[in-house]
């Protein structure tokens, strides 16, 4: 049982189709999206989490279809994405950005005169997300002063905050120095130990290393999709994208 | 650490309590002070809107005015009690509230901000035309404060200023601990997180245009109890209080004070407002000028506010 | 029962208004899609047009007032831009609304200290008093000139829009981060151009509109109000929907007066909340960089 399905998903802009007929069953471990840019992996991305209502095919989560629902139904079902631009809460302390996105998991949204200092539950489940993107130390500091890799952790912290079962990673280490990439790389190794994670993902070396799957994307399109080893010796994918 | 928290509540009251003998020395009376406790109210209720959940209503006055009329309308009609009265300003501006929010809380930015106008305009008009109701142009007028009943104890009469300003205090007291109770809610952190960004609070689970009406909707019913407790102040409600200047004034009065950085910035920005309307109005008819020019310092030279100022001086000491 | 010739009447009398609030409208709309700010200020500016123009009339006469009123409009839209709006660029929009919030309201007291408290009216001038007959019925010859004026002047703006090459970047300004990114240092002129501009339409139509409504310290209110529903109704920074916006306030408003006078005010109000559910952006609105 595949955990998410898509079937013949196509979405047009204009006379642009950005996602055109994709059919794809993504299974447990990480699968990762490449391709040159424009190729439609964010915009897969954005429709498999209900931000574009797809203009033809359908989505399924397990057994059940997910098409046109909005962001927060699919969010809550267990669909967790991080974003290529950062959309963290840069004026709440890092603690205060898990804490909100643990809370929307565990159903605390409409208390309104209860002290959320006072959920122990919330706030026990965020530490732990803390010791587990190793952002506890720094819980007190504001967001937007965090170094740019760190922001980069708590970007995904935030997706994982909710016990997802898939997780969407858009480019998890675009923008990162040398200095921290390597740091970043190893923090999704890691994750990979646990979740299940649909990466999009520039940097090949980390691709190739990490991935259980690739799928090649090229102008809308699914050109590839097999084992990293496979996909090194596809001689379409090496024509249009790796040896470019 | 709870008994820290309260400290700041209990300063207000205790300065709150004595303001009525402060403000003559500045020409000021005790009616005034109930005025600033009413307009710091209003304000607080807006500012839930704006600095809590990143909505910048410019159509508030429309809610402050319907919880006007609708404490006069159940006085002439129906009773006057006054705890119906206040209920009922409530109910009414809430109801607009949720009516209003519904249609526009998907809209974002300046455009939100457009179209709380124009529906504040919409009701401004009703409120001028709708003679049989309203009272049209010259208002309702004639109102009385009715005495205050609490269960077992003898009807206390609020027509002495300073019997109304203790009154308007403890009501004043009681919505700003729940506005800062809400703030510091598990409702407040979804409000501040679609605040900061609401795509990702949408990717976190939450309904957030949901939660902006709901905001929407607190905060219009905030408002309208500050305009049913407006009418007792002036006995009186006239179309104007529903007039988009007033609608800028509360937004004004908010940065004013620093409500963007501070929960209490609202208070002080009512209470400069107040006394400044007035101090300004004793010496020239022209202090609309005079008000509109100081707006235009603030914006350009302090536009965090009053209370902002202090904490930059704060951060650039550390 | 209202007469087929009362329709009629009442029907041009709608056009006729809404070329005028199309014209008000059109300076608000260009600053807003331009420039990115709501201008609090545009019914001061209007205002400004009417009183400059009540003051020149008797000395320089009527087409001077019209030429030379706008332009003194433009530049106090300038001196603000230069002293004081554009210090807002980059920040929160509400700033700059709250900003021209304040200007609107020490600038109608201004008019309050300079022109007196009491509202003036203002004949037409002679060569356009009187009515003209068209056949079935007498009809006002300054509203038809109001309308030809207003309707010129849109056509202008539209030329200047859609064919010089100043419009094209000014155009682009609205919708290309890129183009403005080419522009440079020249954004800066731009913008205070566009803000000259928009004052000087807003001044125009205060003087079109002084004969008719008479010139008052508030009348800025009668201005900026139609401006912001028609700006809803039509879409931010459209021409086209700024036209289509005021055409339907003008209509709407006018026949309201005929069938319910008292809901005249109201009307266009309404009709921008309908409008609203089937358009959410406006009837020509796009999507914009203003909903962030």
């Amino acid at each position: 049982m595949p955990i998410l399905t898509t079937e013949n998903l196509t979405i047009a802009f204009g006379g642009l189709r950005a996602v055109d007929g994709v059919s794809l069953k993504i299974e447990k471990g990480l699968t990762s999206v490449i391709g040159p840019n424009g190729a439609g992996k964010t915009t897969l991305f954005n429709l498999l989490t209900g931000f574009y209502k797809p203009t033809g095919g359908k989505i399924f989560f397990g057994e059940k279809e997910i098409t046109s629902l909005p962001v927060h139904k699919i969010a809550r079902l267990g669909i967790s994405r991080s974003f290529q631009i950062l959309k963290i809460f840069v004026d709440m302390t890092v603690f205060e950005n898990i804490r909100v996105a643990v809370q929307a998991q565990m159903g605390h949204g409409m208390e309104f005169f209860v002290s959320r200092d006072r959920l122990t539950d919330v706030t026990k489940r965020a530490e732990d997300i803390l010791e587990e993107i190793n952002l506890a130390s720094k819980g007190g500091l504001k967001a937007k002063n965090l170094s740019y890799g760190d922001k980069r952790i708590l970007e995904i912290g935030l997706s994982l905050a909710g016990s997802p079962q898939v997780l969407l990673l858009d480019e998890p280490t675009c923008g990162v120095g040398a200095h921290e990439r390597a740091g970043v790389a190893r923090f999704i190794h890691e994750l990979t130990k646990k979740w299940t994670i649909l990466l999009v993902e520039h940097d090949m070396d980390i691709v190739m290393d990490i991935s259980d799957r690739v799928v090649v994307m090229q102008q809308g399109r699914v050109i590839a999709d097999g084992t990293p080893g496979e996909i090194r010796n596809n001689d379409t994918v090496r024509e249009v994208y790796l040896g470019r | 650490m709870r008994r820290f928290l309260k400290l700041p509540f209990v300063w207000m009251f205790l300065f709150f309590l004595v303001l009525p003998y402060l403000l003559p020395l500045i020409k000021g009376y005790t009616a005034l002070a109930s005025e600033i406790l009413i307009y710091a109210m209003f304000a607080l209720g807006f500012n839930l809107l704006l600095s809590y959940t990143g909505l910048a209503s410019f159509g508030h006055a429309a809610f402050f005015g319907i919880g006007a009329y609708a404490m006069a309308l159940t006085q002439l009609k129906l009773s006057d009690d006054l705890w119906l009265g206040l209920l009922m300003g409530m109910v009414a501006a809430g109801f607009f509230a949720g009516i209003v929010g519904a249609i526009i809380c998907r809209k974002r930015g300046i455009y939100f901000s457009l179209l709380t106008l124009a529906f504040s305009q919409m009701f401004f008009f009703i409120a001028f035309r709708w003679d049989e109701v309203t009272g049209g142009e010259t208002g309702l007028t004639g109102l009385r404060r009715p005495p205050l009943r609490l269960p077992g104890l003898p009807a206390v009469s609020l027509t002495e200023p300073m019997a109304f300003y203790l009154f308007a205090l403890a009501v004043f007291m009681v919505v700003m601990i729940l506005i800062w109770r809400l703030v510091h809610s598990p409702f407040g952190s979804v409000l501040q997180s679609i605040k900061q960004n609401e795509v990702r609070a949408k990717y976190l689970g939450y309904n957030t245009v949901f939660y902006k009406w709901v905001s929407f909707t607190i905060s219009g019913i905030i408002s309208g109890l500050a305009g049913a407790m407006f009418l007792l102040q002036q006995d009186a409600v006239f179309p104007t209080y529903l007039n988009w200047t007033e609608s800028g004034n509360v937004v004004m009065v908010t940065i004013m004070g620093g409500g963007v950085v501070n929960f209490f910035g609202p208070i002080l920005g009512a209470g400069i407002f107040v006394i400044l309307q007035n101090a300004i109005g004793a010496y020239t008819e022209h202090w609309l000028l005079i008000l509109g020019l100081i707006f235009i310092a603030i914006i350009m030279v302090i536009p965090e506010g009053i209370l902002g100022l202090f904490k930059r001086t704060k951060t650039v000491q550390q | 029962m209202p007469s087929g010739i009362d329709f009629l009447s009442q029907g041009i009398n709608g056009i006729v208004l809404g070329l005028l609030f199309s014209l008000i409208a059109i300076g608000f709309t260009l600053m807003l899609g331009v420039i990115g700010i709501i201008n609090f200020a545009h019914g001061v500016l209007f205002a400004l047009g009417a009183y400059f123009a009540f003051t020149l009339r008797n000395s320089l006469g009527f087409w001077a007032a019209l030429i030379i009123s706008p332009l003194l409009v433009g530049l106090i839209g300038i001196i603000i831009e230069r002293l004081a709006v554009r210090r807002m660029y980059g920040k929160d929009a509400l700033f700059c609304l709250l900003l021209t919030f304040g200007i609107a309201m020490s600038g109608e007291e201004l008019i309050r200290m300079v022109w007196g408290k009491l509202g003036h009216s203002i004949a037409a001038p002679a060569f356009v008093s009187g009515s003209i007959d068209l056949g079935f019925m007498l009809y006002s010859k300054y509203r038809l000139l109001l309308a030809v004026l207003s309707a010129l002047i849109l056509f202008l703006v539209w030329l200047f829009l859609e064919k010089t090459s100043y419009g094209a970047i000014v155009k682009a300004g609205a919708q290309d981060s890129e183009m403005v990114a080419a522009l440079g240092n020249n954004i800066s002129r731009m913008r205070t151009l566009v803000f000259g501009i928009g004052s000087a339409l807003a001044g125009v139509a205060g003087v079109i509109a002084a004969p008719l409504w008479s010139v008052r310290p508030g009348m800025g209110n009668d201005a900026i109000m139609p401006a912001f529903v028609i700006v809803v109704l039509g879409g931010i920074g459209s021409f086209w929907g700024t036209v289509i916006g005021g055409l339907a306030v003008g209509l709407s408003v006018s026949l309201a007066v005929m069938f319910f006078p008292r809901m005249s005010d109201l009307v266009m109000y309404i009709l921008a909340a309908v409008v609203l559910l089937f358009w959410p952006r406006g009837i020509m609105g796009e999507k914009s960089i203003l909903e962030d």
